[in-house]
């Protein structure tokens, strides 16, 4: 419960207090869901540790679905330092082993999110559409809410505006009914791209003023700072381009604070093309540079290339809003 | 108003302990650990003051679950001292005891507030030990300093004196395990503390501001704006310290879990991983 809410400090004291348990099975599942739980903290070396221990206990009790869900657990702590190879290898193993059709769910989802990374779409669409269904028929809601979520994702990279509104507002159903609010601010703010796309940009400012809500309300403000960005897509699309510079600018201050270095990159290119429609090209041009220095430093070359080409015009020949907004294939 | 629970024996204990918090907080009386326990498991009791020894035969397992248990809840002893009961305090200490009132000597009001307030902090402390398990020690006493100096308006350089490193050390340390530089870091430990003392209704922002040394009242709202997009008052209602720190450690994660994400994706448009 308290791990699902976010709690992670009292949802690991309820698991350390199992740790000490006479049953080895007991002890062994308490190992692993405190790797889980270090997992979602970003412990990676500690999360490895305990699954190891568990994995060792697994063994020892010739649990063979036990250590199924550890190497998926593995594999995606490997996901997690980049190292896809070692994924798969942690991912092949518990699927081999399990005879769950939920574990072999979860797997088909972590290898769909590997597809996605590696820029094969239309696979990774498959794979969170097959998990999907195997999450539906065993009923697991949480996994399928994850399923339909990442499936819409993907359909928004492959441009395919209305699959992924309907595969979120599917995900937003079932976490509202969950009341996993989390998820359901970061569908709405990855829906409100879907919805400007589709031209309902009303609804997508209405969609991230309900996700603001909810992250100020759980105190995440890198979440907040997307929301905000978002906000500010939909409103300079709809040309409202002062309000958006707002939305944009407290953006760039919270990703600033935070030091979340890749949201600072967008904010400032947002800001930048924002305040150059506003007629202040000397700002302007200085977020801009912000940008392309700090895309340049994460190694993001499409982006900074991007910037590169805003940067190098000194007289648009046609408004930054449409550079920006309308037809992004010319910049590219 | 927080909930104390209360394992006393002794009417005069109660009496004390109700004279010092006067109106500030509830008191639950509780008749055996069971109770004790059952009432820190189900009211929002925030500090347990127990006579260790309300029976005959002293328990320290009972201590150890219910702070196992119940990692937030803020443990004082109130026990009358006996030469023979020394060992016992020291294993009380161990066993997880936040704060010590003895009889006849702490338990004046004022002395025996004081003491439980600082058994809170010291207990604070201890949350925010939990939350960084695992992290870079360093890290750890940077963090618990920020937290338990944050009334002495430290700077960065004098934070990296009292770690005994050169400030440039302090910050790549930090940011290694994505946590912000010392400046924003020592903000951070005076907003949970801060937090902390609005989890009591009685206190008002202002006197929180002056307490901490901000330099005024709307100096510190606008802080808790810039930190938390919310007001003294929202911050209260949204559980006070624990959410000022599960606020500091979202934002530790999302800078780890964005640094270990491809090069060009957004945090919020990550995908969901399934253990």
């Amino acid at each position: 419960m308290a791990e699902a809410e976010g709690d992670f400090v009292a949802a690991a004291a309820a698991y350390r207090a199992l740790l000490a348990s006479n049953d080895d099975r007991t002890a062994a599942e308490a190992r692993f869901l405190l790797g889980r739980v270090s997992w979602r903290q970003g412990r990676l070396d500690a999360a490895l540790s305990c699954y190891e221990q568990a994995r060792a206990l697994a063994d020892e009790m010739h649990d063979k679905e036990l250590h199924a869900r550890i190497d998926n657990g593995i594999g995606v702590v490997q996901y997690a330092r980049g190292d896809y190879a070692g994924a798969r290898r942690a991912y092949a193993s518990a699927e081999s082993r399990t005879a769950d059709t939920v574990l072999k769910a979860k797997v088909l989802l972590n290898l769909g999110v590997i597809e996605s990374i590696e820029g094969h779409h239309a696979q990774a669409r498959d794979h969170y559409h097959r998990a999907f269904t195997l999450f539906e028929q065993n009923e697991d809601v949480a996994s399928a809410t994850l399923a339909l979520y990442n499936r819409g994702l993907v359909e928004a990279e492959l441009s395919r505006w209305t699959d992924a509104d309907e595969s979120f507002a599917g995900a937003l159903r079932l976490a509202t009914d969950a009341e996993n609010r989390e998820l359901i601010a970061r569908t709405l703010v990855n829906r409100s791209e879907v919805l400007v796309e589709l031209g309902a940009l009303a609804d997508a400012v209405v969609s991230c003023d309900h996700a603001l809500a909810i992250y100020a309300d759980i105190g995440d403000e890198v979440g907040r700072a997307e929301a905000l960005r978002w906000r500010a897509h939909a409103l300079g699309r709809a040309g409202d381009h002062a309000a958006a510079e707002r939305n944009a600018t407290e953006a760039l201050n919270i990703a600033t604070r935070s030091g979340t270095r890749l949201l600072e990159a967008q904010a400032a290119r947002d800001v930048g093309v924002l305040r150059g429609l506003l007629g202040d090209r000397v700002s302007a041009t200085k977020e801009l540079r912000r940008s392309l220095a700090l895309f340049t430093e994460l190694g993001a070359r499409t982006e900074a290339a991007e910037i590169g080409v805003l940067l190098s015009r000194r007289t648009p020949n046609r408004p930054l809003h449409r550079v920006l907004f309308d037809d992004e294939d010319d910049v590219k | 108003m927080a909930v104390i629970a209360t394992l006393l024996p002794q009417p005069i204990q109660v009496q004390r302990l109700r004279s010092a918090i006067r109106d500030r907080h509830e008191l639950r009386e509780c008749s055996d650990w069971a109770t004790l326990t059952r009432v820190c498991d189900r009211e929002p009791v925030r500090v347990a003051v127990v006579d260790l020894y309300w029976q005959k035969d002293l328990d320290f397992e009972g201590v150890r679950e219910l702070k196992q248990r119940l990692p937030r809840l803020t443990l004082v002893a109130y026990i009358t001292m006996a030469m023979e009961r020394g060992h016992d305090l020291f294993d009380a200490g161990r066993a997880g005891v936040d704060g010590l009132i003895l009889v006849g000597q702490d338990d004046a009001p004022r002395p025996l507030l004081a003491l439980i307030e600082r058994a809170e902090s010291k207990s604070l402390a201890g949350l925010i030990r939990r939350s960084l398990d695992g992290v870079d020690q360093l890290v750890t006493d940077a963090v618990l300093l920020a937290v338990t100096r944050a009334h002495e308006r430290l700077a960065p350089t004098g934070l990296a004196r009292l770690l005994a490193q050169p400030r440039r050390a302090v910050t790549q340390r930090l940011a290694a395990e994505g946590f912000p530089p010392p400046q924003l870091l020592l903000t951070w430990g005076r907003l949970i503390v801060a937090a902390h003392m609005l989890e009591d209704a009685h206190r008002s922002a202002d006197r929180v501001a002056a307490t901490l040394d901000f330099p005024s009242g709307s100096a510190f709202r606008n802080t808790c704006q810039r930190y938390l997009h919310a007001t003294p008052g929202e911050i209260r209602l949204r559980g006070g310290a624990s959410y000022v720190v599960r606020a500091l450690m979202r934002q530790v994660q999302a800078r780890v879990t964005s640094a270990s994400e491809p090069r060009s994706r957004s945090p919020a448009r990550a995908p969901g991983l399934a253990v």
